[in-house]
């Protein structure tokens, strides 16, 4: 009959131990918090910032051992967090500096007043972790110094790759402005707007396809070939009859001698117009000049400049077959764009 | 014959939440890992550290079979992870500086 009493006994003071190891502990862990928050409130998340995690995460953690009844493990726990409490309390005093600064007595006058206090102001300076002359409460990165690049130094932070092209400034050329990295980090310029980029446009000012390295391809003429002395025609220039009017069929010739001239816009021209023998001399001069004349304004019609072009008219003087046959008048009824100029 | 059921049910149970702890555990790892290679370490040391110390704590209870215990721990070690990556990377907003 005892042994169950004393069985019994012994239960009760083993629990009764045990809530009181359980409160001992629950207070321990109480006094913890009270001081990581004194220490949270010094400016631990600034200066002790692992310490104090590591005292919060501890509490906790012995916290929830208490409730699953594991008082010994809440015993470690609370070890830790109390050795890590203490050091983020002991981190953060210095957390913010106080400076007293006294100010000099003000002289007294006879009589002598009833002396003043003296005047105690108190100045906190602001704290600079990562010493880069950036105070911490406005340093959007307090741990890592600002790298003084003349890139928003003002917001504390280091920016090693300023334009955000992925090629830090210490490799970027153009670290100001992005670019990809085969141009060294330099944005791609292309004054021309071909679609080429400068650095691989040979001709960076003259539109023209990437596959002729974006220089213009030499246009092809069907009808006119551009020599060193002259803007020779496969055809001849066509007129009315008798009369200085161009006739429709020449218009896709003049077109493309018009084409060559602004292809090559230093190009200057006289128009020398010319005729077989047939007729008065005279007559023949004045209509063979008419007739370059009639070219010339053409071409003006087609967009070039009236400087670039001079006109002469031969009548038959300038035979470049005989007048014998009539194979021979007609190639010497002509029309001949001489080069005066190309450069 | 009757008690087969009982066990075999207690069994699934207990592999469910053994999966439940691991996946967590996975999760936390790499929102860890995701946040240490945003540079949380440095820049947000304080849910860095919390993130950390929480896993660890997770792993200990998984060990010692306190499957319930490990999830809990894992998944806050996840979020603390989480807030600490978006810190750094300044996805997180910022504290009116006064």
């Amino acid at each position: 009959m005892r042994r169950p009493v004393l069985a019994l006994a012994g239960l009760v003071a083993l629990a009764g131990a045990g809530c009181a190891t359980g409160g001992r502990l629950r207070a321990q862990a109480d006094s913890l918090s009270a001081e990581t928050d004194k220490a949270r409130k010094a400016g631990a998340l600034r200066c002790a910032p692992r310490e104090l995690a590591a005292a919060d995460a501890n509490i906790d953690f012995a916290l929830r051992e208490l409730d699953a009844g594991d008082a010994s493990r809440a015993q470690e726990h609370l070890a830790l967090a109390e050795s890590a409490a203490h050091k983020a309390v002991e981190l953060s005093q210095d957390c913010v500096q106080r400076v007293v600064v006294r100010q000099p007595t003000p002289v007294p006058l006879p009589p002598p007043p009833v002396p003043k206090p003296r005047p105690v102001i108190i100045k906190s300076t602001p704290v600079d972790t990562d010493g880069d002359g950036i105070p911490d409460d406005i340093d959007r990165c307090p741990l890592d110094p600002e790298d003084k690049d003349g890139f928003q130094d003002e917001d504390g932070c280091p920016d090693p790759d300023n334009d955000g092209d992925g090629i830090v400034d210490a490799m970027d050329a153009c670290p100001n402005n992005p670019g990809p990295l085969e141009n060294r980090g330099c944005p791609v310029l292309d004054r021309d707007h071909d679609g080429v980029p400068d650095w691989l446009d040979k001709c960076p000012d003259v539109p023209g396809p990437r596959e002729n390295d974006g220089c213009p391809v030499p246009k092809k003429y069907s009808l006119v070939e551009v020599t060193k002395k002259k803007i020779e025609i496969r055809q001849q220039v066509r007129f009315a009859t008798g009369k200085f009017t161009v006739l429709k069929a020449s218009y896709g010739l003049l077109d493309q001698v018009a084409q060559a001239l602004k292809d090559n816009p230093k190009m200057r021209i006289r128009i020398e117009g010319n005729t077989d023998n047939v007729g008065s001399e005279k007559m023949n001069l004045i209509l063979s000049r008419k007739r370059a004349d009639a070219v010339k304004g053409y071409l003006i019609k087609k967009g070039i400049d009236l400087k670039r072009l001079e006109t002469a008219g031969y009548g038959p003087t300038q035979p470049i077959a005989s007048n014998k046959t009539e194979l021979g008048r007609s190639r010497n009824r002509r029309t001949d764009f001489v080069i005066l100029s190309n450069e | 014959m009757r008690s087969i059921p009982v066990l075999l049910a207690v069994a699934l149970l207990a592999a469910c939440a053994t999966i439940d702890a691991s996946r967590s555990l996975v999760s936390a790892e790499v929102a860890l890992e995701g946040a240490r290679a945003a540079g949380a370490e440095k820049q947000a040391p304080y849910e860095y550290t919390s993130a950390d110390l929480y896993l660890r704590q997770a792993r200990e209870e998984n060990g010692h079979g306190r499957y319930g215990a490990a999830v809990e721990h894992a998944q806050q070690a996840t979020r603390l992870a989480d807030e600490a990556k978006a810190k750094a990377t300044g996805t997180a907003p910022r504290p009116e500086v006064k």
